[in-house]
């Protein structure tokens, strides 16, 4: 089980360090319903609430392709004004991605 | 000296603005025009939301030069690369002096620039090149810088190469932010500094200790055959040498403020008074923080100099401070004796070293951004308390420090105050009279219960403990040489209503949907109070042991891999023995943050009652409304609303209360961090109450999701003290303030009509004093009517200054969004003596 742990950290560590040089897809895990954002930055780190890998929740990014993705549900609302912002479910502050 | 256009309201006389309780204008007319200028140029760098002021930009001066040095020098070792690299931006960074300043030092190249370290946290860079509030223009060649630092950086940043060797689990969940806060980096702390080593030696007193030590190791390992002990020396003197080279930069760095003052006086000033100023800081500048300081502009001056190089060096997010024990010395020979500085100039400076104080910002991730909102760190002032042979410590510079807060009303720093039976009145009034004016500080602290406190858990010598200053907003920690911890980590910080939340779903997180504790059982089926109390301990105590870990194991990790070598060396214990700041060698001081801390007791309560005492519901149906989040249940969540509350002197829920404290403290004398002292526990919140809301499920106390959570450490709930402020104490009272936590915080709202004039402050000393006698260690007040803030939230405009206690910080009210707002304006305002 500590190895899968292992590999869910060197994925969000490796995900994290390389994120800022992808380009936001058409469909990106950021849009999806089941993502959940990772609190600690606003770099777009997280996972998702519906996949499971090994017993344990898939580390996927705001910027993550969710093209081949049969449980992307497109969310209603996103929110990227940070003035009056308290971590929410909805919010993404990803440059790429437009208010809704 | 041209000030701005006086306004409307400034017509007012003092006495009709007093009357008005408008103390901002108060303070705009009473200061010098000095300080209103300094007031009023000073740029708001705190978070509003999680975006920046409109106006504040990322400073690239400093990542680019720190990035520079640090590719040119990859051969060196890390800690010698991480010297030079500062010792590169104190170089070559542009510098500026204000007009009508006096104390020099900023933090960034332009006054309204932030601070961003890029070698800190892969996270934080990509969090940074996400922002849109803070990119300086041209936007598109900064994003290209930015992404070039951080093409550099992200591979290698203390975190990235922290993470990789933490324990796998507990990082993963850290980071998700359900279970803490903070992060486990060397460079993210709150150190607490040790003054009478600085001001003792000065720089260059330090860098003669250090010659001596770096030639005593050179006699031992290079002209003769070693004792096997001696090889430790190959890895000190580079220790040694690391923090040569940033104390040699440091006196350079504020070298270049007197030229610069000396170059302006000599070619351009034209008045003879602010030339005459220019001429004494360049003296001031030349002399600290080489030498040892003589004046209170000297000691003034050395101490922000010190805090903004600590700033260059990383993001301290606290500054333990006991600025009246310090300078107050100096205060008394230049103000009292010698004569050679007026009380008003002496008024005019300390003003400032609040304002400059107050300027100092840095580029943050989110979660510190959000839950200190309106500031850029906890800058908690210490003052007041005893000395070390148990007198009164109070001074004539407390005063000072006191009279210059009402005057400039910044949000940051905040004072604490040290109370004990013997304090003088004088002091005392003037306390009182900050709070009166609505500043939400200083908060209360009770000397004697925290000074036992400290000897309780540290094991600090009466002498060492009464010398304790605030190391973040609560803890106490002496600033000595064995006793002071240089910095404190943040990530042992829970989100202890989590552990309840765990305990109703056998562990699975609700919000992020995913088994994050351990498998307690399913709770529908439990059939005493006994066994839902158990599981809850499980993860409380779960929680302490995921957090801890990780905070020992960055401590431990940090000299090898993130070493800070200016902050060791202005640390005498560190100097002496060769190691770096992370190095665990002090007597300790480590405590966990509780957030969210006292739902756990009501919501216990609420199902002992409901449940296994009245059996008027079943577990299965509370999980069953739980997990539908009360919605379709709202009969039966009032009920549970209704069940008693803490912080009204009940002993049903009140003694579950003092039970959870006790549990947990002994739990923590069961963990033990790196330098072999246990984890007491620390309730208290910031804003993350608020911040804390979505991610909380809901709760048997009648807490749905999205709710704010309570305020405090023992505060009750907002609204739920319905029998007045004696039996808040009463309550708060019962629980052991020094045997089972380190600290815990108080929050009361006042009535600022019944506290004006004499017969206010008699009102509030004697509730003080009750204070003081139940041995409760912090109260804080704010003494704001709700028609101020309704009005402010309107026009925003018209009240600049208005201050309000958050938890543990102030802010200015404007400063904070309407969500943090409107929890302030649902406080229950208590009238004294009743
Ligand atoms: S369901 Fe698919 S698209 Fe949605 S967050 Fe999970 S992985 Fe991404």
């Amino acid at each position: 089980m500590s190895d899968d742990w292992a590999k869910l950290r060197d994925q969000f560590v490796m995900g994290g360090v390389q994120k800022g040089r992808q380009a936001m897809p058409e469909k990106a895990c950021g849009k999806c319903e089941h993502f959940r954002q990772h609190s600690a930055s606003a770099a777009g780190d997280g996972h998702c609430a519906v996949i499971v890998e090994n017993e344990l929740n898939k580390v996927v990014f705001d910027n993550t392709d969710a093209s081949q993705c049969s449980q992307y549900k497109e969310i209603d609302r996103i929110r990227t004004d940070t003035s009056e912002f308290m971590w929410d479910p909805t919010f993404r502050p990803q440059r790429q991605i437009e208010e809704k | 000296m041209g000030g701005p256009k006086m306004s409307a309201v400034e017509m007012r006389s003092i006495e009709e603005i007093e009357k008005s309780g408008q103390w901002w204008w108060w303070a705009e007319q009473k200061r010098s025009k000095r300080l209103d200028y300094l007031r009023k140029a000073v740029w708001k760098k705190g978070a509003k939301g999680s975006g920046y002021q409109p106006g504040v930009k990322v400073d690239l001066e400093r990542p680019i030069l720190y990035t520079q040095a640090f590719q040119a020098n990859e051969h060196d070792p890390l800690i010698i690369r991480h010297a030079k690299a500062l010792a590169h931006v104190w170089d070559n960074i542009t510098i500026f002096i204000q007009d009508h300043a006096q104390i020099m030092g900023y933090l960034g190249s332009r006054p309204h620039t932030i601070v961003w370290h890029p070698e800190i946290l892969f996270l934080l860079n990509e969090d940074l090149y996400n922002d849109r509030t803070v990119i300086p223009e041209p936007e598109e060649r900064s994003l290209r810088i930015i992404r070039e630092i951080c093409d550099y950086w992200n591979p290698q940043t203390a975190g990235t190469k922290m993470f990789s060797k933490l324990p796998p689990e507990e990082i993963v969940k850290l980071m998700t932010g359900a279970i803490g806060w903070g992060l486990p980096i060397h460079r993210i702390g709150y150190c607490t500094k040790q003054w009478d080593y600085m001001f003792r030696l000065g720089f260059e007193g330090i860098i003669a200790e250090i010659d001596a030590k770096m030639a005593e190791a050179e006699e031992r390992i290079y002209r003769r055959v070693p004792e096997p002990e001696d090889y430790e020396y190959y890895k000190k003197l580079d220790i040694w040498k690391a923090m040569k080279i940033t104390l040699e930069a440091a006196v350079r760095w504020a070298r270049r403020y007197s030229r610069l003052a000396r170059i302006i006086a000599e070619n351009f000033e034209t008045d003879p008074q602010r030339k005459q100023e220019l001429e004494r800081i360049a003296e001031t500048c030349w002399k600290v923080p080489a030498r040892p300081p003589e004046h209170l502009w000297e000691s003034l001056q050395f101490d922000h100099f010190v805090q903004i190089l600590t700033r260059y060096e990383a993001c301290d997010g606290a500054w333990p401070a006991r600025p009246d024990y310090w300078h107050g010395p100096f205060y008394d020979k230049d103000v009292n004796q010698d004569k050679v500085l007026t009380k008003e100039e002496a008024l005019d400076l300390t003003g400032e070293f609040l304002i400059r104080c107050y300027e100092v910002g840095w580029f943050w991730l989110m979660l510190a951004r959000d839950t200190l909102q309106g500031i850029t760190g906890t800058w908690v002032w210490t003052l007041g308390g005893v000395n070390e042979d148990g007198t009164d410590a109070c001074n004539d510079m407390t005063d000072c420090l006191l009279e210059a807060a009402r005057l400039v009303r910044v949000a940051n720093p905040t004072f604490a105050f040290r109370y004990h039976p013997q304090v003088r009145m004088q002091t005392l009034r003037n306390v009182f009279e900050c709070i009166r004016q609505g500043l939400g500080y200083p908060s209360m602290r009770n000397d004697p219960i925290l000074i036992a406190n400290a000897m309780h858990w540290h094991r600090h010598p009466l002498k060492e403990a009464r010398r304790w200053v605030h190391q973040a907003c609560m803890s106490p920690c002496p600033d000595t040489k064995w006793g002071c911890q240089p910095f404190r980590m943040a990530n042992a910080t829970i989100i202890a209503a989590k552990a309840m939340e765990y305990a109703l779903f056998d562990g699975f997180d609700q919000v992020l949907q995913m088994q994050f504790g351990p498998h307690t059982g399913d709770a529908s089926k439990f059939e005493s109070f006994e066994e839902l109390y158990q599981a809850w301990y499980t993860q409380i105590k779960w929680m302490m042991d995921t957090l801890t870990k990780v905070t020992g194991a960055g401590r431990y990790n940090s000299s090898e891999l993130d070493p800070r070598p200016f902050l060791s060396a202005i640390y005498e214990r560190c100097v002496d023995l060769g190691v770096d700041s992370a190095h665990p060698s002090e007597r300790g001081n480590s405590w966990i943050t509780f957030f969210a801390w006292m739902e756990t007791g009501d919501s216990l309560a609420a199902v002992k009652k409901l449940v296994f005492d009245e059996r008027k519901y079943t577990m299965a149906q509370l999980i069953e409304a739980l997990r539908n989040n009360w919605e379709g249940y709202e009969e039966m969540r009032m009920d549970f609303v209704r069940a008693p509350k803490w912080g009204n002197d009940d002993d049903y829920v009140d003694q579950i209360h003092v039970r959870c404290h006790n549990d947990v403290a002994a739990h923590s004398w069961e963990i033990k961090d790196p330098t072999g002292n246990p984890w007491p526990p620390l309730p208290e919140n910031i804003a993350a109450y608020v911040t804390n809301a979505t991610k909380v499920w809901a709760l048997p106390n009648g807490r749905r999701l999205g709710d704010t959570l309570y305020d405090g450490g023992c505060s009750p709930g907002a609204g739920l003290d319905k029998k007045g402020p004696t039996a808040v104490l009463r309550s708060v009272a019962k629980i052991d303030h020094i045997g089972a936590v380190r600290a815990t915080l108080l929050n009361q709202r006042l009535n600022p009509t019944q506290l004006a004039g004499e017969k206010g402050f008699q009102i509030w000393h004697s509730y003080i004093k009750t204070w003081a006698d139940l041995g409760i260690d912090h109260v804080q007040f704010n003494m704001v009517d709700n028609e101020t803030l309704k009005a402010a939230q309107k026009e925003p405009e018209k009240y600049p200054e208005l201050i309000v206690r958050i938890a543990g910080y102030s802010a200015h009210f404007i400063d904070l969004n309407k969500k943090t707002q409107d929890t302030i304006i649902a406080r229950n305002v208590q009238s004294l003596g009743s």
